[in-house]
C-alpha cells in the first residue's frame, strides 16, 4: 500500500495536450477519484502513474520515491479496465489465479488466496465457470478478483463499471467502497461519471482539458464548486446558470429577477452568472422579488422528487419539486431561490466569487 | 396520429426462443408510453413487431384502427429511432433529414419547409450543412430525430435512443424529447433499460420481464404501487426495499425487529414488506427503531443513500444531505408511521389487495386510477415533506 504523488506532471500526444501541468497528493489507503469528460486526460493521468506512458515533465513518485522510468511491472500496481480481458479458455478460478501462477506461487496457497478472493467478491459459487457462463458484472467481479489476488500497493482502475447496465453499475458502487474499507487498499479510480465520484470517492479531482479544475471531498466540490466547469459537472442534476448583472447590490437577470448578493461573495459591478442548484428552487406562490417567472416547459416525475423544466426568458431552470408537482406544459410558474445556496460566477473567467475559501477547498487551477 | 393496439401478442424465434410469451396492451393516440425492462425481456422485439421488422407468431397489432400484422415496416406509417444513428455520413445534415421526404417525391419547397421547421425544434439549423463526421454524438442524434419528425408519422418507435451519449447529455435530450412529444402529440413508444428514464419520460409505464408485463402505470403509481416483487426491485434509485415480515396485531415485525403499520389486506404468512428508502429513517444506537450498523453511504449532493446492515438484512434508507453518519455507525433504523408499507405474497411475489394485472395492462390513461389509490398518505402524497 502506498501513496501517490504527481508533480508538475504533462504529457502530450503531437499536439494534443493531454495532461497539463498536473501535481495531486494522493493518500496511503485513498478512495481517489479522478473525474472529467472524455477527453479530459484521466486516463492518461493513469497510465502515466502505472508507468504505461512517460511523462514529458514532472515526475511520479510512490510514497516519496520517485518512480523515475520504472517499468509497469516494477510499480507493483493492478489495473481493472472497462473491459474485462479474462482468459475466455480458463475458468474463473484459473484467471484469478493467473497472477500469482506466473510469480509461481505453490499451489495450495495459490488456491486458498483464491478462495479467499472469491469469497469477498461473493463468486465462490462461479469459481468453475468460463467467462461465457457469467454475465457482465460476474465477469467485471473476476476481473476485480484477479487483481485483488496479488496484493498490489494501490489499485488504478479505469471506468470499471462502464460496460455494466444501470441496475448492476449501482449495486457494484457499494461492493467497491465495501471491498476499499476492507483491504484498506490505495484505489485511484478514472471514472467521467460524477454519481460513481459523488458516492464512491474520499477525495475527488475534477479534471477538464489535462487541468487540474478542484480537489476536494464530495461534499467540498458540490457545496463550494470553484468554477463554473465543475459546478455544473457536479451533480445529477445540472446546476442552472442564470445570467446577470450586478448593481444597487442586488444580482439582476434580464427577466427582472433580483437575488440579494451572497455574504459570502465579494462582487463590484459587472457581469455575473447566478448559480443556483434545482433543489435550492421550488415552485411557490408568494411573489417576493427572490423569485424567477416563467413557464413550464417539461415535467419529470421521478417518484421521490418531480423535475420541472421552466422557461426563464430565454434559459431553461431545472426545479427539483415535491414528488406529486404536476404542473402542466406551458402554465406560468414562479420559482423561489434559497438565497443562501446560491453561487456566483464570474461570467469571463468563470470562476467563483467567495469572499473567504474554505481552508478545506483547495483551488489549484481555473479554466 | 393513432393509437397502438396489441392483443395476444407472442413472438417465438425459429430456435426455440420466446421473446415475447403473451402481450396485451392498449397505447392511447398521443400517449408517451415506455417500455420498460432488463435486457432480454422481450421489449424490443415488442416494439419490432410494432414496427414490422419482426412478425409476430401469433396475436394482432393494430395502428389506428388498421391491422397491421401483414404489413411489412414501410407500409406501417411509423417512425423508429435507434439506439445508434444510422446517418448517411456522405451527407449533409439537411440532406439527412430529407431524405425519407424525398424517398416520398414531397415537393421541392415543402421539403425545404418542413426540414427547417423539425430542425428549429430541435435547435440545430445552424448545423444543416455539416456532414455526421463533423457533428458529436448528442448532434448526431439529434439531427437522427429531426429525420424522424419530419415525416409526421403516425407513430415513433424509439430504441434506446439515448444510450450512446454521455450522461450529461442524456439528460437534455430526455427533456427535449418529451416537450417535442407533447408540444406534436404523436403517439411514442420507447424502449429503455434505464429506469430513470422511464420514469422521466413516460405518461405509462409498461414495465416487461420474461416476455411478459409485471405492471403498466402512471410513473407514480408504479412508483409507490408496485405491483410485483420484480417492479418493486426494478423501480426508484434505490429500488424498495424488500424484506420478510411477520404479523404482530396492528404491526408488521421485520429484521431486526423493524415495526411497520399493517395493511388491513396482510395476513396470514410468507409475507414481503416494500418499503421506500424515503419511507424509512435513522437515528443514533439508542433510538426507537430497529438496531443496525451503517455499512455504505452514498452521498449524492443533494441526498445521502445510506445503507443499513440490520440483521443480515441491507437496507437502503434516503436522508437529507445534512445527516451526517459514517460507515460502520451503528444506528437505529425506523419506519415513519405515515407510510404505509406495500405487502407482497412472498410465494406470488403479487402486492395483496391489489387488482389482477391483466386489467391494469388494458387501462388506457384516460380512465382514473381505481379508488383505494386515495386512501392512504403514502399514495396521495404526504410525502411531499420529506423532498
Amino acid at each position: 500500500m502506498s501513496a501517490i504523488d504527481l508533480d508538475g506532471v504533462s504529457k502530450a500526444f503531437g499536439d494534443t495536450q493531454a495532461v497539463d501541468d498536473l501535481s495531486l497528493h494522493v493518500d496511503d489507503g485513498a478512495f481517489f477519484v479522478l473525474l472529467g469528460p472524455s477527453g479530459a486526460g484521466k486516463t492518461t493521468t493513469l497510465r502515466l502513474i502505472a508507468g504505461l506512458e512517460t511523462p514529458d515533465d514532472g515526475s511520479v513518485s510512490f510514497d516519496g520515491r520517485p518512480a523515475d522510468g520504472a517499468a509497469p511491472s516494477a510499480r507493483d500496481l493492478a489495473m481493472v479496465f472497462q473491459s474485462y480481458a479474462l482468459y475466455p479458455k480458463q475458468t474463473a478460478g484459473e484467471n484469478i489465479a493467473s497472477p500469482l501462477r506466473a510469480r509461481r506461487i505453490d499451489a495450495d496457497a495459490a488456491d486458498q488466496q483464491v478462495h479467499e478472493v472469491a469469497s469477498l467478491l461473493r463468486i465462490d459459487h462461479l469459481l468453475d465457470r468460463h467467462p461465457q457462463q457469467l454475465s457482465g458484472g460476474e465477469q467485471q467481479r473476476v476481473a476485480l478478483g484477479r487483481a485483488l489476488v496479488r496484493e498490489p500497493r494501490a489499485f488504478l482502475m479505469d471506468e470499471p463499471l462502464t460496460n455494466l447496465d444501470v441496475k448492476l453499475r449501482v449495486e457494484m458502487r457499494t461492493e467497491l467502497t465495501r471491498l476499499h474499507r476492507t483491504l484498506g487498499a490505495t484505489f485511484l479510480y478514472v471514472t467521467n461519471d460524477q454519481a460513481e465520484a459523488m458516492s464512491m470517492a474520499d477525495q475527488v479531482a475534477v479534471i477538464d482539458h489535462g487541468r487540474l479544475q478542484q480537489v476536494g471531498t464530495p461534499a467540498d466540490i458540490y457545496d463550494r464548486p470553484a468554477n463554473r466547469f465543475v459546478a455544473t459537472f457536479i451533480g445529477a442534476q445540472r446546476m442552472n446558470l442564470l445570467d446577470c448583472e450586478l448593481r444597487d447590490g442586488q444580482l439582476r437577470g434580464e427577466t427582472g429577477w433580483q437575488v440579494p448578493v451572497p455574504s459570502t461573495a465579494s462582487v463590484t459591478g459587472g457581469r455575473y452568472q447566478l448559480g443556483v442548484r434545482p433543489e435550492d428552487l421550488a415552485l411557490t406562490t408568494d411573489s417576493t422579488d427572490a423569485t424567477l417567472v416563467g413557464a413550464v416547459y417539461a415535467v419529470e416525475p421521478l417518484g421521490d422528487r418531480c423535475l420541472v423544466d421552466v422557461e426563464v426568458g430565454q434559459d431553461l431552470v431545472r426545479v427539483k419539486a415535491a414528488p406529486d408537482a404536476d404542473p402542466a406544459v406551458g402554465e406560468p410558474v414562479r420559482l423561489a431561490v434559497d438565497v443562501d445556496r446560491v453561487h456566483v460566477f464570474d461570467s469571463e473567467s468563470g470562476l467563483a466569487v467567495r469572499g473567504e475559501e474554505p481552508a478545506a477547498v483547495r483551488v489549484e487551477a481555473s479554466n | 396520429m393513432s393509437g397502438i393496439h396489441i392483443e395476444g401478442l407472442r413472438k417465438q424465434f425459429p430456435d426455440g426462443t420466446v421473446a415475447v410469451e403473451h402481450l396485451d396492451l392498449e397505447i392511447a393516440d398521443g400517449e408517451l408510453f415506455v417500455l420498460l425492462g432488463p435486457s432480454g425481456c422481450g421489449k424490443t422485439t415488442t416494439l419490432r413487431c410494432i414496427a414490422g421488422l419482426e412478425h409476430q407468431t401469433s396475436g394482432d397489432v393494430r395502428i389506428g384502427d388498421q391491422l397491421v400484422n401483414g404489413r411489412r415496416a414501410g407500409e406501417r406509417d411509423i417512425a423508429m429511432v435507434f439506439q445508434f444513428y444510422a446517418l448517411y455520413p456522405h451527407l449533409t445534415a439537411r440532406d439527412n433529414i430529407a431524405f425519407p421526404l424525398r424517398a416520398q417525391k414531397v415537393a421541392t419547397s415543402e421539403v425545404e419547409r418542413r426540414v427547417a421547421a423539425s430542425a428549429e425544434m430541435l435547435k440545430i439549423t445552424d448545423l444543416l450543412d455539416r456532414k455526421p463526421s463533423r457533428l458529436s454524438g448528442g448532434e448526431q442524434q439529434r439531427i437522427a430525430l429531426a429525420r424522424a419528425l419530419v415525416r409526421a408519422p403516425q407513430a415513433f418507435l424509439m430504441d434506446e435512443p439515448l444510450t450512446n451519449l454521455d450522461a450529461e447529455l442524456r439528460i437534455d435530450m430526455r427533456t427535449e424529447i418529451k416537450h417535442l412529444q407533447a408540444e406534436l402529440g404523436t403517439t411514442m413508444v420507447y424502449v429503455t433499460h434505464d429506469q430513470v428514464e422511464a420514469m422521466s419520460l413516460g405518461d405509462r409505464i409498461g414495465i416487461m420481464n420474461g416476455g411478459r408485463l409485471e405492471q403498466v402505470g402512471a410513473p407514480l403509481d408504479v412508483y409507490r404501487n408496485p405491483a410485483t416483487l420484480f417492479t418493486a426491485g426494478f423501480i426508484g434509485t434505490p429500488p424498495m426495499n424488500l424484506f420478510d415480515v411477520a404479523v404482530d396485531g396492528p404491526a408488521l415485525v421485520g429484521p431486526g425487529g423493524l415495526r411497520l403499520p399493517r395493511p388491513a389486506d396482510a395476513t396470514g404468512t410468507g409475507l414481503v414488506a416494500g418499503v421506500r428508502a424515503e419511507w424509512l429513517g435513522i437515528a443514533g444506537p439508542d433510538g426507537d427503531g430497529a438496531s443496525g450498523q451503517v455499512v455504505a453511504t452514498e452521498s449524492l449532493g443533494d441526498e445521502t443513500i445510506y445503507v443499513v446492515d440490520v440483521a443480515d438484512q441491507r437496507l437502503s434508507v434516503r436522508e437529507p444531505p445534512t445527516a451526517q453518519w459514517r460507515d460502520g455507525d451503528a444506528v437505529t433504523v425506523h419506519h415513519f408511521a405515515r407510510f404505509e408499507p406495500r405487502v407482497y405474497d412472498g410465494d406470488t411475489g403479487r402486492l395483496l389487495g391489489a387488482d389482477p394485472a391483466p386489467a391494469q395492462a388494458m387501462r388506457a390513461p384516460g380512465d382514473a386510477a381505481p379508488g383505494p389509490t386515495t386512501t392512504d398518505p403514502a399514495r396521495s402524497g404526504a410525502d411531499a415533506g420529506t423532498a
